[in-house]
């Protein structure tokens, strides 16, 4: 028992998680009743929230033979995202967009990604790896066409599925080449070889392009986001807030996971590292993000529909966030991983807005927007705060996350990415702006409002509050983030 | 640039490259019909095509399909762990309780499935 004990004792969070599910499933079936569904998945979160915060007693370890990694990193993302499934559900409750009669399979599904994601941030074998992605990836196909009713949400599905098909079958022949080459799955061992014999480039090359596919697909990074506008307007909004921002910091984990620990070496003091010889993957970084942040900001100028102007932005964030990856350096990662927790408050938020826009108005074009600062002030000033912040300007918290994410690349003396990221900040300022001006300086053309439930009230609060404060006082998370980017070590 | 490992990249890389473009552009160029009306009809045993040959079917037997192969791979991951079974018996009862909790996970989905009417024939 006391081997297989510790296994599961480490593992309880994806178990609880799945216990959530099962109930959560026949509790919808019997009692029809989706305000008690809702309850008991939140009861769910909430035990599994703490018994992360639990696991935070045990040391850093292996576990289940070597296959997952118990570590401050793997546990900042499981409490990640357990509190983005959260805000999935207090969106999701009630949202016209979800069809409240299949809400336990909406439950069942977005628990189900949680978990794979969970299992996804610890795994350090390449098998491992690949079944939890294939699960995050394919429950979200299902999720993303959850409404049967809609064309665009049947085209994202479609659109999302075979994109991700591609991708996962590329990732994984990337991943039998590089077993080819190193004779073993687990990430330790293959560093061991890649490191200790001299291999010539270009077959790493090739194994790093075709790693991209699959992890670039996951981190919505161009030229594998060609699927992200599509899927994110489709998809119900809900389910696009959760995937903009939990599956984009999933495949940020796990990439950072693989890089770090294969192709890099822990060269000289902790937090310090140096790509292997021959294989210069942060000079690919640096241009993919630099393509991604131009390609993302670029299109979102021309955007009549909220959704997808905002599905744009999103890209355009995930290339901010690839740069903190191009410096290799405990600064780079504390910036990327503080930038996450900001980047869900405010994405979170302005996808939030957009759906209860909507929800009201049963579109999400722009002109929705029109004069609705004079009708629904309370909405429309979250929705400020949380396009300031996107924008990066003081003092919401998106601007801290910038100014940590530019200064790694200062140190790291980076400047030709520098100069690139700043002019998007200042492209972006632009399609962000246009939204805010259409809500305060227009004239309503109609009496439309926007009326909030309670809950979505309070979620709101709870979504633009954070971002305030974060801009004025962000020194706890930034102590709490230094404190996990520490990896397990091969013993 | 000429060691083994490159080599074989390249070789692998070449291999599929020519092996698509042969199997597609062969048949294209050497294996040219020449159109003619009684060849491209549907062929129905000899006799004059009557109807349409695309019928609507229900879509239960895709159902039962593909509730067959998720309960059929249940079964599959039962056989290893039956082999060693009695084995780790000795050490625990714990063996049990694990295959018992994804049964029970999979009889959830039973229900579920039971409970949406996915199993009516009619």
């Amino acid at each position: 028992m006391g081997a297989m004990g510790l296994n599961l004792a480490l593992y309880s969070t994806e178990i609880i998680l799945c216990l959530t599910l099962c109930f959560s499933l026949i509790i919808q079936m019997i009692s029809r009743n989706s305000t008690l569904t809702f309850w008991t998945v939140i009861i769910g979160l909430g035990v599994a929230f703490f018994d992360v915060i639990s696991l935070y007693g045990y040391a850093p370890q292996f576990y289940f033979d070597h296959h997952l990694s118990h570590d401050p990193f793997g546990l900042f993302f499981k409490l990640f995202f357990i509190v983005v499934t959260f805000f999935t559900f207090l969106f999701g409750y009630r949202s016209y967009e979800v069809a409240q009669d299949r809400l336990g399979e909406f439950y069942l599904m977005t628990l189900a990604i949680t978990i794979g994601m969970c299992t996804l941030v610890s795994s350090v074998h390449f098998l491992t790896l690949y079944l939890s992605l294939e699960l995050v990836s394919i429950v979200s196909y299902a999720l993303s066409g959850f409404r049967k009713d809609h064309p665009p949400s049947n085209e994202a599905a479609i659109k999302y599925l075979l994109y991700g098909a591609m991708a996962s079958g590329t990732m994984l022949w990337g991943i039998s080449l590089l077993y080819g080459l190193s004779g073993s799955f687990h990430l330790h061992s293959i560093h061991a070889t890649l490191s200790s014999s001299s291999i010539a480039p270009l077959p790493l090359y090739a194994i790093v392009t075709m790693l991209l596919f699959g992890f670039g697909f996951k981190m919505v990074i161009a030229p594998f986001h060609m699927w992200a506008p599509d899927v994110y307007q489709g998809a119900p909004t809900p389910i696009t807030a959760f995937l903009t921002v939990a599956s984009k910091a999933v495949g940020f984990a796990f990439f950072i996971r693989v890089f770090y620990t294969v192709f890099a070496n822990n060269a000289g003091q902790p937090g310090e590292w140096m790509h292997i010889a021959h294989l210069n993957w942060p000079l690919i970084l640096s241009i993919l993000s630099a393509v991604t942040m131009t390609l993302g900001n670029l299109s979102a100028l021309f955007q009549k529909d909220t959704k997808r102007m905002l599905a744009y932005s999103s890209i355009a964030h995930a290339g901010y966030l690839l740069m903190g990856l191009v410096v290799i350096n405990e600064q780079g990662l504390t910036a990327v991983l503080f930038y996450f927790v900001v980047y869900f408050l405010m994405n979170f938020g302005a996808f939030f807005v957009a759906g209860m826009v909507g929800n009201t108005f049963k579109n999400e074009n722009i002109s929705n927007f029109r004069g609705l600062g004079w009708k629904s002030p309370f909405i429309c000033i979250a929705m400020s705060i949380f396009l300031l912040s996107l924008t990066g300007i003081p003092p919401f918290g998106g601007f801290i996350g910038k100014v940590y994410l530019f200064s790694a690349l200062v140190k790291a003396e980076v400047y030709g990415l520098l100069i690139i990221a700043i002019v998007n900040v200042v492209i972006s300022l632009y399609y962000y702006a246009y939204l805010i001006r259409e809500m305060f300086l227009e004239k309503p053309e109609n009496d439309v409002r926007v009326v909030l439930s309670p809950l979505h009230t309070l979620t709101l609060l709870l979504l633009a509050v954070p971002t305030l404060i974060l801009g004025i006082y962000w020194e706890p998370l930034f102590v709490y983030i230094s404190s996990s980017i520490y990896f397990v070590v091969a013993s | 640039m000429t060691s083994p490992d490159a080599i074989a990249v390249i070789l692998m890389f070449t291999f599929i490259l020519v092996l698509g473009l042969a199997l597609v552009g062969i048949s294209a160029v050497a294996g040219r019909v020449k159109r003619d009306p009684t060849k491209l009809s549907v062929y129905e045993c000899g006799v004059p095509p009557s109807g349409t040959s695309r019928e609507r079917f229900s879509v239960k037997f895709y159902l039962v399909a593909l509730f067959f192969l998720i309960f059929d791979i249940e079964i599959v991951f039962l056989f290893p762990w039956a082999l060693i079974f009695k084995r780790h018996l000795l050490i625990g009862p714990l063996i049990f309780f694990e295959m018992l909790f994804f049964l029970g996970l999979l009889a959830v989905g039973y229900i579920y499935i039971w409970k949406r009417g996915a199993i009516e024939w009619n």
